[in-house]
C-alpha cells in the first residue's frame, strides 16, 4: 500500500537502498568538475581521479593514457558496483535491476549484427560491448543473417526474447533493418519495464513512470530528428515511438510528419515540462538539444534520491553514473584534443 | 594552413561530440565497412604542359566528392544520359537538382555503418572534414602553382 512501505522495505531492501545513497555521495561535485576541466594532459586527470573512487582502476594504466581507456575503467567501476547490488538483492529488487541493463543488452546485440554486417572480426566487437550488457550466447549472434535466425539461434534464450515479436521478419540484415530493429526493441523494452514497475505500485511506480516517460519522450525526439532526410517513411517513424509518455499519442502524431528541426520545436513546445528545454536550444543551435535534455535527466534522476523506500534510486544511480561517465569522457576528449574552450558545452554537473 | 587546421580540429571534435551523445558503441572504429567497396571521394590528378617553358609540368588537383566531377555548384557529370549543358535551362536546372539530391544521398549511405539514423552533430562533423579535404586541394594546387611559377623564374634566370 503507497505510503506504508517504512514498514516493511527495510527488510529486503534497505542494506542496498543504504549502499545505494553511500554510492551516491561519491559522485564527482562542481569543484571535481572544475579541477577536471583545468587539467593539461590525460595524465593530469587521471592525476585528478586518483583522489577520487575511480582512482584504484586507473592507478596501473600506464602513459600514454588514451581517452577510450579512461571510459573503460570507469565503466568497470559501474559493473562492480551494479554485480555487488545484484547478488545482494531479492525478488523483485533483482529482476528490477535486471531490467535496468536490457538497454545495454539491445546495443550490444546492435553492435554485433552490424560489426558481422562490415565483416568485422567478433572478437574485437566482443571487446567494444558494454559489459552491462553481456550475456552468454553473445558471440553466436556472427551467424544470423536475418532476424528470424538471429532470434530462433540466440535470442529466444536471453531476455530480449519477448521483444522480439514486433520485428520478426525473414528479410536480410541491413543497415535500415538494423536500425529498425535497434528502436522496436527498444520500444518494447521500454514499455515492459514500465508495465513492471506499474505491478511494483507505490513510490517506485510513480518516480519510475516519470522517468521512462521522459525517456520515451526524448527517444521520440531523437528518432524524428535523427530520421529528418532519411529513407523511413512516416508511418515506421511512427511505429518506432513508444506507447506511453507525455507525448502519447498526440504528440507522436505531430511529430511523425515533422520534416525539419523547426517543426519539431513547434510541437515540443505545446508540452510545458520540454517548453523549458527548448527555450535553452535557440534556432539553428538543435546541436544542443542533447545537452539540455541531459541536463534535464540529471535534474530529474537528482529528484529521485528525496524519497525513500523506493527501487527508483538504483535507476537514478545508474543513470546518474553513466552521465558522470560521458562528462569524463567529454573532458578527457577536450583536454586530448586542445579544446578546453569547449569544454563546459557538454559537461552536466550532477550537484 | 589556418582554416585546414581550423577545419580539421572542429571535425575531430564534432565526432566526439557525436560519440558523447549517441554512445561508444555506435560511433568506434570497430564498425568500419571492411568489405570491398569503392571510394565515394577521389582526387583527380591533370598534367598540364606550360607552353613556353619546356620540360616542366604543372599537376593539378581535383576533388572528385560523392562520385561527381568538378564541384557540386558547377556540376558536369551526366545524369539519365544528358549533361547540363546538353538539356535546356529549366532542365538543366533539374538535372543539378537531381545531382545535388544524389549526393546528399551518397553523403548520407557514408555515414550508414554508424546506422541509418545518425544524429546533426555527426553530419555536421562529416560536413567539416568535406570542407578540410577542400582545402587540402586548394593548398596541393597553391602549391603546384607556386613551384610551377618558381620553375619557369629559374628558367628564364638561366637564359638570361
Amino acid at each position: 500500500m503507497y505510503g506504508f512501505e517504512a514498514m516493511t522495505f527495510n527488510i529486503h531492501g534497505g542494506y542496498l537502498e543504504a549502499i545505494v545513497r553511500g554510492h551516491r555521495s561519491s559522485l564527482l561535485t562542481a569543484a571535481d568538475y572544475n579541477n577536471l576541466c583545468q587539467c593539461e594532459s590525460l595524465d593530469d586527470i587521471k592525476m585528478h581521479l586518483s583522489a577520487t573512487e575511480y582512482g584504484p582502476y586507473l592507478q596501473n594504466e600506464p602513459s600514454p593514457l588514451h581517452t577510450t581507456t579512461i571510459v573503460e575503467k570507469c565503466t568497470l567501476k559501474l559493473v562492480d558496483e551494479y554485480k555487488h547490488m545484484l547478488c545482494q538483492a531479492t525478488e523483485p529488487l533483482s529482476t528490477f535491476l535486471e531490467y535496468i541493463t536490457y538497454g545495454h543488452m539491445i546495443d550490444n546485440v546492435v553492435l554485433i549484427v552490424t560489426g558481422t554486417l562490415h565483416e568485422r572480426d567478433v572478437h574485437e566487437l566482443l571487446d567494444k560491448c558494454h559489459p552491462l550488457g553481456m550475456f552468454d550466447s553473445i558471440a553466436t549472434l556472427a551467424v544470423a543473417t536475418n532476424m528470424r535466425e538471429l532470434y530462433r539461434l540466440v535470442l529466444v534464450d536471453t531476455p530480449l526474447a519477448p521483444y522480439f515479436s514486433e520485428c520478426i521478419t525473414s528479410e536480410d540484415l541491413d543497415d535500415m533493418n538494423i536500425e529498425i530493429m535497434r528502436n522496436t526493441l527498444y520500444k518494447a523494452y521500454l514499455e515492459d519495464f514500465n508495465r513492471f514497475c506499474q505491478t511494483l505500485g507505490g513510490a517506485t511506480a510513480e518516480i519510475m513512470s516519470d522517468l521512462l516517460a521522459f525517456e520515451a519522450d526524448r527517444r521520440a525526439v531523437n528518432i524524428t530528428i535523427n530520421s529528418i532526410g532519411t529513407e523511413l517513411t512516416r508511418d515506421d517513424r511512427r511505429k518506432l515511438y513508444s506507447n506511453f509518455g507525455l507525448l502519447y499519442p498526440y504528440g507522436h502524431e505531430e511529430l511523425a510528419i515533422c520534416e525539419d528541426i523547426e517543426q519539431v520545436r513547434g510541437v515540443m513546445e505545446k508540452y510545458p515540462p520540454y517548453q523549458s528545454i527548448f527555450a535553452k536550444v535557440s534556432y539553428g543551435e538543435s546541436q544542443l538539444l542533447d545537452n539540455a535534455f541531459y541536463v534535464e535527466e540529471v535534474k530529474r534522476l537528482c529528484l529521485a534520491f528525496e524519497q525513500q523506500f523506493h527501487y527508483a534510486v538504483f535507476f537514478a544511480y545508474i543513470r546518474l553514473r553513466e552521465q558522470e561517465i560521458r562528462n569524463l569522457m567529454w573532458i578527457s576528449e577536450c583536454v586530448a584534443q586542445n579544446q578546453k574552450s569547449r569544454v563546459h558545452d557538454s559537461v552536466v554537473f550532477i550537484f | 594552413m589556418g582554416s585546414l587546421s581550423s577545419s580539421l580540429r572542429q571535425g575531430w571534435l564534432e565526432l566526439s561530440s557525436a560519440r558523447h551523445s549517441m554512445g561508444n558503441s555506435r560511433i568506434s572504429s570497430v564498425l568500419f565497412d571492411m568489405k570491398p567497396h569503392s571510394s565515394a571521394t577521389t582526387v583527380d590528378l591533370t598534367v598540364s604542359l606550360p607552353v613556353n617553358v619546356p620540360h616542366t609540368t604543372q599537376p593539378h588537383f581535383s576533388l572528385l566528392k560523392w562520385g561527381s566531377r568538378g564541384d557540386e555548384k558547377s556540376p558536369s557529370v551526366e545524369v539519365d544520359g544528358k549533361t547540363p549543358s546538353q538539356a535546356s535551362s529549366c532542365s538543366g536546372r533539374t538535372i543539378c537538382g537531381l545531382l545535388l539530391l544524389k549526393c546528399g544521398r551518397r553523403r548520407s549511405k557514408a555515414l550508414s555503418m554508424f546506422g541509418a539514423l545518425v544524429p546533426p552533430k555527426l553530419r555536421v562533423a562529416q560536413g567539416s572534414f568535406e570542407t578540410s579535404l577542400e582545402a587540402i586541394i586548394e593548398i596541393a594546387n597553391t602549391r603546384s602553382t607556386i613551384l610551377s611559377a618558381l620553375g619557369r623564374l629559374q628558367t628564364v634566370d638561366l637564359r638570361s
